[in-house]
């Protein structure tokens, strides 16, 4: 009768094991579909477009560029960041309800040493 | 209670345990974007020139004599006075900037190109031949 109940047990903790390995299984199958940019599901992913790029140059050493401007849409980005050459620094950047600004002189960019802008935008 | 019964009710309450406790690991919704676009001549060119500029022209620091005999260039001036030569009988801007007081760039240009100057208010019109100055800056 001992040997029974401890029996009994055993199955009731394998069956309670065997279930939980089951839900864990099912659930880690849920996997976010693979997407062109980001992490999230299908419907939370969007990327943000970048428009109206102006580049001011420094009055008094014009081969300088001192600032990059745009405006990015959706206007809530938090974070945003450029660069100006592939490889190079990254500029902290301000937006401003979707004016955003980047000062470009630390360290100092050139116009000749800038050849491709790169924005990364989050939330 | 049957045996049976008793461990479908087991193996049912574990599923339900850690279906729950995964489930929980939710990834937050959030936007992420990477924009990319080439730097050129044009893109550099500032708005008060209005022609077109392929390519760009830094005028070495020192002030002596420095010719362009290409069209199609955004001619960047250094921080000191420049001495700017432009020989293309084609469009050229010409960003002087240098001192703020007492400037001293030229420029002379051939005088059939169109050639456009932005050049320091204090330097003297008499410095910018065969050139129209489009802003006076800084």
């Amino acid at each position: 009768m001992r040997r029974r109940r401890g029996l009994v047990l055993l199955l009731v903790l394998a069956a309670l094991v065997a279930g939980a390995v089951v839900g864990r299984v099912s659930t880690a199958s849920s996997t976010v579909p693979n997407e062109s940019l980001g992490y999230g599901s299908a419907t939370s992913v969007a990327a943000y477009s970048v428009s109206g790029v102006a580049y001011t140059l420094d009055s008094t050493s014009p081969q300088n560029i001192d600032q990059v401007a745009f405006t990015i849409s959706p206007a809530t980005a938090r974070v945003v960041k450029a660069q100006l050459v592939s490889g190079g620094s990254w500029y902290a950047c301000t937006n401003t309800s979707g004016s955003v600004t980047c000062a470009t002189t630390s360290p100092q960019a050139t116009a000749t040493g800038s050849t491709q802008l790169t924005v990364v935008a989050t939330q | 209670m049957p045996l049976l019964v008793l461990l479908l009710l087991a193996g049912g309450l574990g599923f339900a345990v850690s279906t729950a406790f995964t489930a929980s690991n939710t990834v937050p919704s959030t936007n992420v974007g990477t924009y990319t676009h080439s730097i050129g001549a044009a893109d550099l060119k500032p708005a008060a020139c209005t022609g077109t500029v392929t390519a760009i022209v830094n005028v070495p620091s020192g002030g002596t004599a420095f010719n362009v005999a290409t069209a199609g260039n955004l001619i960047l001036g250094s921080s000191g006075n420049d001495d700017v030569h432009g020989n293309a009988n084609s469009y050229n801007c010409f960003v002087g900037g240098g001192p703020v007081s007492s400037n001293g760039d030229k420029f002379n240009g051939p005088g059939t190109g169109g050639d456009q100057c932005i050049v320091a208010t204090s330097d003297n019109a008499g410095n910018i031949q065969h050139c129209t100055i489009v802003l006076r800056s800084p």
